[in-house]
């Protein structure tokens, strides 16, 4: 009787009290040291999104500039912005679309550019994801309407769900809302089915759009999804940039707290997720990561994490890439697959990584014995 | 050497079938003597004549080359002979201590010296019980030890070990181990009765194996091996050992089925969380009092979690809190415990009626509404389905074998048509036979989509079954392993360390 009546009660305040709890990385999500172990290719701060292209380059977002990945490993700049890059895609002709925080421009490098900066009437705000689909059309993640995308903590501690996934049709230059009220959208992705894809980060999940709803197909994630990408031979890639924790949830519930510390302590140093952690002596520390015997317990709650999963065409997780809490590769944003390499981009280490798909899969059919 | 106990033709009939036929069998002092056998040879009924609990209907018991004639157990003990069971016989609702001296009381008992009479003694049996504890409370290898401290401290000629190391750790086994041969050394016989072969082979002197009611061999341990003693127990080669392969596939991982966060029990399970996959055997491994059935008590409604810090458990992404087991059980779970005696049925019922009460659990509002002929046709499909070997279609499940009460028990949770099916030490106290079809059964319902459980304490059984390895420790999961790369020692040194 207790129980059914405090239940009720906590349902009414949208509480689950001393309940909370946040899932775990286990089964396909089993943790491992894979991305620290993968080749680094790229090492340079600013580094945001990647992109393959038509013509099988490697594109990359760093800073105000988008560059191209040459075989040698070196950035080569092919077109320089006003505003700093915030999201990446080719186009099927060439064309690069470019997110530029509050606008969105197309355009061959070194071509005339055309853009767009609002969808049905209403402004972009915080453009953090592009994706090319098969059809020639342009998604956009515009993740919040009242944060920019260098807010995103303010957005994630203010509850933000303003977030919108925006369809922009290249050839007659309109662009529509797909789906609104999204808690923040920071990842898009049109699969073999033609089903189209979000990633709602503070809702912990990954939605399929249709009808201009948006219902979780991957509900309850251990972290915070940001970027999609196709993965070779069906399915796709989810980056996670930091994990969940118990200490965030509940300061999510704490209004009072979480007010006050906005207000009186610098954002790089509240309870919440970071894209890196460690740095500065005046962090949170890593929850429960506490040194044993000179060693970090690489186990430990994360603040910050390194996390890709590839998903299979149904939405189960098949297997997962992790840098883990004494790792450095974090706050993975971007993944691209071409061919067998997988380039991984940590957003936190500021470094682009290449692996073998084939061998990472060859070792997990090692643990499963296929 | 002049036996202490002799037995000459006993035997024992039920419902006109001999449980036990005809056995000779002779008991020298101070010998380890294992009786082994599948579940149905008759081993149970045969040690339960000697203990005065069950009366044969033929044949002579020699005690000290004496004729006696036990019609009551505690004739038995006055004699000189102890039984500790397979389940445990103690008063759940007084402490261990009032347990262990239960029947011989002084006049005048004080608590406290009481308490400190326990104590010593279970310190000089190297048993870690605390006496004031109700044995209610207790998980089942703390009960066992109390069973076999009170043996002890009547001070028998005969004791009779009935699988007293089916729920004990390793290092309560070793203990368990060197009071054997503490006793061994005061000139007590013992008689042992295990599963577990390699326990046989190491602990006894001489080895007798009963199959069908009758013996088929008692010869000197050192003439046995595991293959031999098989053969004898089971009258076939098996064409492998049961354990003696090592996974080489596992079973990719459906989509998640259940899903627990932070669990928190008492003091038992400590901020748990684990998912289960569907089509995939999860095994959870860990030492006795590592939070394992607990937790899987509370997904099932048994028992439940701390409201305060209690943590979350999930159902198809659902939460969900049962307060008892009847809506999990609607809501398609399954939960097979380890004491199938106390929780697995009615004991006094058949087999049929104990699967349509099944049913009718999840029956909804039909329950009220009983059909003697679906009850019937429920019956034989399961007996024939799970092969449910019974003298009779009729027969009440207490007149089961060990091994064939557990597939009832199964059987009474399959008629459920669940989708988590939690297995908790599904092959204890059950012959090799038996086991391997129980296996089989696991790994069916694995195949079949169903998101399948099996805690054990039985590393080669957990590593045989499992497509997913959690090692559990002080009250949480601390580890997963796949069982292709898993070893015993990397599961033993997880659930340790």
């Amino acid at each position: 009787m207790f129980d059914a009546l405090a239940s009720a009660v906590s349902s009414i305040f949208n509480r689950r009290g001393s309940s909370l709890s946040v899932p775990i990385l286990d089964g396909a999500l089993k943790p491992n040291n894979l991305l620290d172990e993968a080749s680094i290719v790229v090492e340079k701060d600013g580094i945001e999104d990647i992109a393959i292209g038509s013509d099988g380059e490697i594109y990359v977002a760093c800073g105000n500039a988008v560059m191209r990945l040459a075989a040698s490993g070196e950035l080569e700049q092919v077109a320089q912005h006003e505003h700093a890059v915030t999201a990446l895609a080719a186009l099927g002709d060439g064309t690069l679309a470019v997110g530029l925080g509050a606008k969105v421009v197309l355009g061959k490098p070194g071509d005339q550019q055309v853009g767009f900066d609002q969808a049905d009437g209403r402004k972009l705000n915080a453009v953090t994801a592009l994706h090319a689909t098969a059809d020639g059309a342009l998604l956009v993640c515009d993740a919040s309407a009242t944060r920019s995308y260098g807010e995103w903590n303010y957005d994630l501690m203010e509850k933000g769900h303003t977030g919108r996934l925006v369809r922009y049709d290249p050839v007659s230059g309109t662009a529509t809302t797909a789906a609104s009220g999204l808690a923040y959208a920071f990842g898009a992705f049109k699969d073999r089915q033609g089903r189209i894809l979000v990633s709602e980060t503070w809702r912990h999940q990954v939605d399929h759009v249709k009808d201009g709803h948006a219902s979780p197909v991957v509900p309850a994630l251990p972290g915070y999804p940001a970027r999609i990408a196709a993965a070779e031979g069906g399915g796709f890639w989810l980056t996670l940039f930091a994990c969940r924790t118990q200490l965030v949830e509940f300061v999510l519930q704490e209004n009072d707290y979480r007010h006050e510390m906005m207000r009186t302590i610098e954002p790089r140093y509240w309870v919440a997720p970071a894209l890196r952690s460690g740095v500065d002596f005046r962090e949170p520390l890593q929850t429960g990561g506490v040194k044993q015997m000179g060693i970090l317990k690489p186990w430990a709650p994360p603040r910050s994490y390194g996390l890709v999963v590839r998903f299979n065409d149904d939405f189960i997780p098949i297997y997962s890439l992790h840098s883990r809490v004494g790792g450095r590769h974090h706050g993975i944003v971007a993944v691209a697959q071409r061919g067998d390499d997988l380039y991984v981009l940590s957003k936190g280490a500021g470094r682009i990584l290449r692996l073998s798909v084939a061998q990472v899969e060859a070792q997990e059919a090692a643990e499963s014995g296929e | 050497m002049k036996p202490i106990l002799e037995l000459r033709g006993l035997t024992k009939i039920y419902a006109r079938s001999a449980a036990v036929d005809a056995v000779d069998f002779a008991l020298l002092p101070g010998e380890v003597h294992a009786l082994l056998g599948e579940n149905g040879a008759g081993k149970s009924t045969l040690t339960k004549m000697i203990a005065g609990v069950v009366t044969p209907t033929r044949g002579k018991i020699f005690f000290d080359g004496k004729e006696i004639n036990l019609r009551a157990p505690s004739e038995a003990v006055s004699a000189g002979i102890a039984m500790v069971f397979q389940e445990t016989s103690l008063v759940s609702s007084m402490t261990v201590a009032q347990n262990l001296f239960l029947g011989n009381e002084k006049f005048f008992n004080r608590v406290r010296g009481t308490n400190i009479a326990a104590q010593q003694f279970m310190q000089s049996l190297s048993f870690d019980v605390d006496p004031t504890a109700h044995v209610g409370s207790l998980g089942a290898a703390k009960k066992q030890m109390v069973e076999i401290a009170r043996a002890v401290l009547l001070k028998a000629r005969i004791i009779v070990f009935d699988e007293p190391t089916a729920t004990l750790t390793p290092e309560e086994k070793g203990h368990f181990f060197e009071l054997v041969a503490t006793l061994k050394a005061r000139g007590v016989s013992v008689i042992f009765i295990s599963h577990a072969l390699e326990e046989a082979l190491q602990i006894s002197d001489r080895i007798t194996v009963l199959r069908d009611g009758k013996l088929v061999v008692t010869d000197l341990t050192s003439t046995f091996d595991r293959a031999r003693i098989v053969q004898a127990m089971v009258g076939r080669t098996l064409s492998h050992e049961l354990y003696g392969t090592k996974k080489t596939r596992v079973r990719p991982a459906g989509r998640r089925v259940l899903r627990i966060s932070n669990l928190r029990v008492g003091n038992v399970v400590k901020n748990n969380s684990l998912s289960v996959f569907a089509g995939q055997i999860t095994g959870i491994f860990g030492l006795v009092g590592s939070g394992r059935t607990e937790t899987f008590k509370v997904v099932s409604g048994v028992i439940k979690r701390d409201y305060t810090n209690g943590g979350e458990v999930f159902l198809n992404g659902k939460a969900v809190r049962y307060r008892v087991p009847a809506p999990a059980v609607q809501d398609g779970i399954a939960y097979i415990t380890e004491d199938r005696k106390i929780e697995g049925f009615f004991e006094t019922m058949s087999i049929k009626l104990n699967l349509y009460v099944a049913r009718l659990a999840k029956a909804g509002l039909r329950k009220f509404w009983i059909r003697n002929r679906e009850m019937d046709a429920l019956g034989e499909k399961w007996i024939n389905s799970l092969q449910v070997r019974a003298v009779t279609r009729s027969a009440r499940v207490i007149e089961l074998s060990g091994g064939n009460q557990q597939k009832a028990v199964i059987a009474k949770s399959l008629v459920q048509d669940p989708e988590l099916i939690i297995f908790d030490e599904p092959t204890r106290g059950v012959d090799v036979g038996a086991i391997a079809e129980i296996h089989q059964i696991a790994n069916r319902l694995a195949d079949e989509g169903k998101a399948v459980v099996v805690i054990s304490s039985y590393l080669p059984e957990i590593m045989l079954l499992s497509d997913r390895l959690l090692v559990a420790r002080q009250g949480k999961i601390v580890e997963e392993f796949s069982p292709i790369d898993a070893t015993e020692e990397k599961l033993m040194y997880a659930a340790v360390h």
